[in-house]
């Protein structure tokens, strides 16, 4: 038989966070962005096994912390909100309107996010703190660009400026072509 | 014509070191890895980390200073492969009337064919210890798509 133990004080888990971010208007259509971005969550939800045998010699059951008091020798999955997160970041962006030919957003973080398992606790319950280190998730560098080019091809522009009409044709053709096609097929299933 | 595409890169997710075999702790935990070298440096060709900075699960099971007591390498403590991925995309699109168009797309996915290795073989108690077994999540050879839609 095995046992749950919840406690009647249970905190509540709360996360508090915080930025501060300044944007700029380097040059039209052109914007900078430089933000801190940091979070801290205090009583994460977290279980364990309370009754764990202590890494030791002799019979493991007997290691038991419950074992020597009453002889209990099965797990207890015991509730707790004693876990902590952090996160904190330098987040960089920045962004460029399209107006002449192209458009990009950038955005680079550097970041570092700290707990205590990204689940429950990877290791002996009895060693909390040696659960502390970087979550399973935590990325230290981390870019992105998205961009949007108008090459200088087509109508009005440098290359190919006659391009865009002649591959017209040649489409409405191909269109024309087709629909002749499908007009003679459907004829001669008729006869 | 159009030259549109999101190219991203970011730096390795941690793991960490352990060894699956946690008879010498004579407890239910998971046995965390006894270091005692550098795990990074002199990294074995093709290897994400170097397994020989940590103590042989042989040494720990008979060695009697390892009994009854977790390792010493941090939890994630090592560092996995690095991602990035360009997605490119060659678009152009032909007016045929003024309400009818038809919008020509090469897709490129994963462009320059980066292979995006996921996290090595932690487990020192397995022989192919430290080698890269499997892809990041997400990770894709090269794509292509091409489409043409017709637009009215």
């Amino acid at each position: 038989m095995s046992a749950t133990g919840i406690p009647l004080n249970r905190k509540t888990g709360y996360v508090e966070m915080y930025n501060l971010a300044v944007q700029r208007e380097l040059a039209k259509n052109l914007s900078f962005q430089i933000a801190y971005v940091g979070n801290q969550a205090r009583h994460l939800f977290d279980f364990f096994n309370a009754n764990a045998p202590v890494p030791g010699p002799g019979l493991s059951n007997n290691n038991r912390p419950l074992f020597p008091g009453f002889g209990y020798t099965q797990d207890i999955t015991a509730f707790a909100n004693d876990l902590s997160s952090n996160y904190n970041s330098l987040q960089v962006s920045a962004e460029k309107r399209l107006s002449t030919a192209y458009s990009f957003t950038a955005q680079y973080t550097y970041s570092k996010t700290l707990n205590f398992g990204d689940n429950s606790r990877e290791f002996g319950p009895f060693q909390l703190q040696t659960q502390h280190g970087p979550a399973g998730f935590d990325r230290t560098h981390s870019f992105a660009l998205g961009h949007v080019i108008e090459l200088p091809v087509g109508p009005g522009r440098k290359f190919f400026t006659n391009m865009n009409k002649a591959e017209t044709s040649l489409l409405v053709d191909a269109i024309h072509w087709a629909d002749h096609c499908l007009h003679w097929t459907s004829v001669h299933a008729h006869l | 014509m159009q030259f549109t595409g999101l190219t991203t890169a970011y730096t390795g997710r941690p793991f960490t070191p352990i060894y699956s075999n946690n008879t010498s702790l004579n407890s239910d935990f998971t046995l965390r890895a006894f270091q005692i070298g550098d795990p990074q440096a002199n990294v074995p060709r093709g290897a994400g980390f170097r397994a020989a900075a940590y103590v042989p699960i042989v040494t720990v099971l008979n060695n009697p200073a390892f009994a009854f007591r977790e390792g010493n390498a941090g939890r994630n403590s090592l560092r996995g492969p690095n991602f990035f991925e360009a997605d490119w995309e060659l678009g152009k699109t032909f007016m045929i009337t003024e309400r009818q168009s038809l919008a020509l797309a090469w897709q490129n996915f994963n462009v320059f064919n980066n292979v995006n290795r996921g996290l090595p073989v932690n487990d020192l108690t397995s022989s192919n210890v430290g080698s890269f077994t499997s892809l990041e999540t997400f990770a894709r050879p090269r794509t292509m798509q091409f489409s043409l839609r017709y637009k009215f």
